[in-house]
């Protein structure tokens, strides 16, 4: 870090370190300065943290000569600076005002985290040569990851959508028990942010530059959106039959020849990260940290010989 | 002996597939059709995938992942809306049966909100 410009928190902890606790922890002083380190974008989200994340106290002040615990609750806004320190109390103080800007940020996360499951780029608009046009005339990308290498759906803007879908939906169903008070801000924000990134690639991957054009998609996205609520839900509740035909005519748009075990897996998939958010707490889901597993866990449970194979005449 | 059975499988899949009164051209009993009369030429490669496809679907019939992954119950009497997932349902048990006035005039309610 040679700045010119060192800050006030660094330059403290340098100027009263005794070699004892630097030798001691090297590992957990660095830490300490990332910590306490006070960047200027500051984060209204850090607040909807709990105390479960704990932190290492006594940081600059290390006259102490003992070894720091580093299993002791501390708190870790000590030293913070004056905004910092306002923003805690405003949080504290109006939290239905802040809960939407709480919720705007750890949307964002989480729908970052839906958005990559599927990702695709199109190397053709680097290069500006004409894209590859698929078969059902959609233009074609290059993606990575389960769902493009072993269930061989084509890299197309759809095919992104559908499966950002089905990730939103299932955070869809863990934000609706939120208080009624809070949850419409977070259902609204995840969209929001679905819409941004989806128009984003319509222009920068598939360069729709009309704005007119791009609005007729995004109409149509929304109808899809609030269709896929509805039949997954149904299918939710109904059994996996009809989740099945749900997943089969919105991610495999009702193809007639569809790998009945794909669809299955995804089926189990769904079901699986459902019952994992459920048991997630609020807390939890508001730090914007959900990780999706893949679906290929699921094949072993797919493929068990069902008791119905042997019961046939 | 197991290639024979095949097309009593689909047969069995397509009589307890649930039916989907809500969208009548978009059926998955059409898949299951298809496969059935293509079952009839069925080559030794693909009689390992056809049984696994129709093991998949035994096992989506059988709910076993419901089962498997079961969600919990106040995920069905969600916080926000407890009476959500049982009106959904009334709805779309409902809807086929709508009259095209009934349709016009619930759309006609729908944009207009009184709260």
């Amino acid at each position: 870090m040679a700045s010119k410009n060192a800050c006030k928190v660094c330059l403290r902890a340098l100027r009263n370190r005794s070699p004892q606790s630097i030798q001691s922890h090297p590992i957990s002083n660095s830490r300490l300065i990332n910590i306490y380190h006070p960047s200027t974008s500051i984060s209204i989200r850090n607040f909807s943290r709990n105390s479960r994340f704990q932190a290492v106290p006594e940081v600059t002040s290390t006259d102490n000569q003992e070894p720091a615990n580093p299993l002791a609750k501390g708190d870790l806004l000590k030293d913070a600076p004056t905004a910092i320190s306002l923003a805690k109390q405003l949080r504290k103080r109006a939290t239905g005002a802040t809960e939407t800007y709480v919720a705007y940020g750890s949307t964002e996360a989480l729908f970052k985290i839906c958005a990559q499951q599927a990702d695709y780029d199109v190397p053709q608009v680097k290069e500006k040569v004409p894209t590859p046009i698929s078969e059902s005339g959609e233009e074609l990308g290059v993606g990575e990851g389960w769902w493009y290498k072993d269930v061989y759906l084509t890299p197309t803007f759809n095919t992104w959508a559908q499966v950002t879908f089905l990730h939103m939906y299932i955070l869809t169903v863990r934000f609706r028990l939120f208080p009624p008070d809070h949850a419409p801000s977070w259902h609204q924000h995840l969209l929001d942010h679905f819409f941004f990134e989806a128009e984003r690639r319509m222009t920068e991957l598939h360069g729709l530059v009309s704005g007119g054009v791009r609005a007729r998609y995004l109409k149509d996205l929304f109808i899809q959106w609030r269709g896929i609520l509805a039949a997954y839900d149904e299918g939710l509740v109904k059994g996996d039959a009809v989740l099945a035909a749900a997943v089969w005519r919105n991610i495999f748009k009702g193809a007639e020849d569809v790998d009945a075990v794909a669809v299955a897996m995804i089926v189990s998939y769904l079901r699986r990260e459902v019952s994992g958010v459920a048991g997630l707490t609020d807390e939890e889901i508001a730090s914007g940290i959900v990780e999706f597993g893949s679906p290929m866990g699921e094949r072993n449970v797919v493929l068990m010989e069902s008791h119905l194979m042997k019961t046939i005449d | 002996m197991s290639r024979a059975s095949i097309p009593k499988h689909y047969s069995r899949i397509l009589q307890s597939w649930p039916k989907d009164p809500l969208r009548p051209e978009v059926s998955f009993q059409k898949v299951i059709e298809r496969r059935l009369a293509a079952a009839q030429t069925v080559s030794p490669e693909s009689e390992a995938t056809e049984l696994r496809n129709i093991n998949a679907l035994y096992s989506l019939l059988d709910n076993r992942y419901r089962k498997k992954y079961p969600a919990p119950a106040r995920l069905f009497k969600p916080t926000s809306n407890p009476a959500y997932y049982d009106d959904l349902i009334h709805e779309l048990s409902q809807a086929p049966n709508r009259s095209w006035l009934q349709r016009f005039m619930t759309k006609l309610k729908g944009t207009i909100r009184l709260s």
